[in-house]
């Protein structure tokens, strides 16, 4: 019996069809008209931006909340949570308007592999907006952009359902790592309703340029490890943590033969996985000062690729709530357990 | 201007996204017989927005979200016709599906939550990317792939495959 991979792969246009498909792109790229880009209009939101930037004015609101402010509203309000907030993120306060609407960036927060960008959204002609939610067990409306740069997730929130504005924060992980530096995101479509059903409210494009700069705490753990998985030995090479996310990064001593692992059985049971698979589900767990052993295989990005004679594995786990480093007692990879260093 | 296609690029796009769009277009749609059309709106989408991508990723990303768009506009625009015209025949067949399969199993869930499974299993997208592309909350993912799990167990121990 063909498993559903099977099935899929066998789904595909003939190279005939896929001939007369690229000819007939060919035609019409030559007879359809295409739409052009504004260069006036991106420098004048670039000098704005900048404007905004070296002024320090407050963004759309009226009133630029402090980030650690903003991020412990998401992530996590208790003093120690605030205070890690306060010392890894940083306010922004960059905007943009188009099309009745102003985005404004509020702040930035992050570590070496992952970050989180607030946005606050607010109409020109004072409209409040809202976000109602789950309306039933099956129905969430709300807001969404259909089309945007960016790698991350956007979830949209309402921070003061009394301000007439709305958030979202894009959280994004990156196992190959985040250069800070000055970047420009573009978002399209600002729609509402339900994702598989929806209208679009205002095309834009926004177009905000700033700079993804924030102070990053992470700390190294003693690595130098082996995990046995089948007949290979994968070696813990560094793992770093922060408040927000745990990264491990792995090695095998040469170069396995993963591509097509990493598409096996996803019901499989961890044991029953093959070795390139096996290399990114490792178990992540951490074990924290009062017992609590947390989860973290959940919401892990994972990579796997050949480098210098050797297949490296990087899996980086964000945590749902900012974690004080001093709450952690140690974290456990497969059947290896590090303890966090005592300051 | 926009320079017009490159023919090299024309190949290189279809190459590189048709079989894509046309496994998406089943998924969500659960038929192949407007898989051409989509294809096709969906290039010509790429030529009239012209976007700068930054990564082959956000250029997948990007044919990924505008092909679910295309399939969600299709269905509205069949709901909303009188009578549905008869339909020639496919063009590509659609995959024989044996009894008891999994995709027999997928086929039978609600098309919100055969995308996330397609876009989670086959084409390998962590359920954070998958909210991006989608424009939903991760909970939301997590939710639906949960949920599509538990009724592919409960399709497949009913029919005896499990």
């Amino acid at each position: 019996m063909k498993s559903y991979r099977e099935s899929m792969d066998n789904l595909s246009f003939s190279p005939e069809q896929k001939q007369a498909m690229a000819e007939e792109l060919l035609t019409a790229s030559q007879t359809r008209p295409t739409r052009k880009r504004n260069p006036k209009r991106m420098v004048v939101v670039a000098a704005a931006a900048i404007l905004v930037l070296s002024l320090g004015t407050a963004g759309a609101t009226g009133a630029l909340k402090p980030a650690g402010e903003v991020f412990a509203q998401l992530f996590g309000s208790s003093p120690a949570q605030q205070e890690a907030a306060d010392r890894m993120s940083s306010a922004v306060g960059v905007s943009s308007t188009a099309d009745g609407y102003t985005i404004t960036v509020d702040a930035v927060i992050g570590d070496e592999n992952t970050c989180a960008i607030v946005y606050s959204i607010t109409a020109e002609d004072g409209t409040p907006l809202s976000i109602p939610g789950w309306v039933d067990e099956e129905t969430y409306l709300g807001y969404f952009f259909a089309f945007s740069d960016g790698y991350g997730s956007q979830n949209f929130y309402d921070s003061d359902p009394n301000d007439g504005a709305i958030q979202f924060v894009e959280e994004i992980t990156m196992t190959s790592g985040i250069e800070k530096q000055v970047v420009t995101k573009t978002f399209q479509d600002l729609s509402f309703g339900q994702w598989n059903e929806s209208e679009v409210v205002a095309a834009g494009p926004w177009e905000l340029t700033f700079p993804l700069a924030y102070e990053n705490n992470s700390v190294s753990l003693q690595a130098d490890q082996l995990l046995q998985l089948r007949e290979e030995n994968l070696y813990l090479d560094e793992v770093t943590i922060s408040p927000l996310s745990i990264t491990v990064k792995s090695s095998f001593d040469t170069i396995i033969d993963w591509e097509d692992d990493v598409q096996s059985d996803p019901f499989a049971e961890y044991d029953q996985m093959p070795t390139g698979r096996q290399a990114i589900s490792v178990p992540l767990s951490i074990t924290l000062t009062d017992g609590t052993v947390m989860d973290l295989n959940g919401n892990v990005s994972s990579s796997i690729g050949d480098e210098d004679g050797k297949t490296r594995c990087v899996r980086v786990s964000r945590f749902e709530k900012i974690l004080p480093l001093d709450t952690i007692a140690s974290i456990t990879i497969g059947d290896v357990t590090i303890p966090m260093p005592k300051e | 201007m926009r320079p017009t296609l490159d023919p090299r690029e024309a190949e290189r796009l279809v190459e590189t996204y048709a079989d894509l769009i046309l496994r998406l277009s089943y998924t969500y749609l659960s038929h192949t017989q407007d898989a051409q059309d989509v294809c096709q709106t969906v290039f010509l989408k790429l030529l009239e927005r012209a976007p700068a991508f930054a990564s082959p990723d956000h250029e997948k990303a990007w044919i990924i979200r505008t092909t679910v768009n295309t399939c969600k506009d299709l269905l509205k625009s069949h709901w909303r016709r009188s009578t549905a015209p008869m339909e020639a025949a496919a063009d590509i067949p659609a995959p024989a599906v044996e009894e008891g399969s999994l995709l027999a199993a997928v086929n039978l869930l609600p098309p919100k939550y055969r995308l996330v499974i397609y876009l989670y299993y086959y084409e390998g997208y962590a359920a954070q990317e998958i909210a991006h592309l989608l424009g939903c909350s991760r909970a939301t993912v997590n939710t639906q792939l949960h949920r599509g799990r538990e009724r592919l167990k409960l399709i497949l121990k009913e029919e005896g495959s499990l």
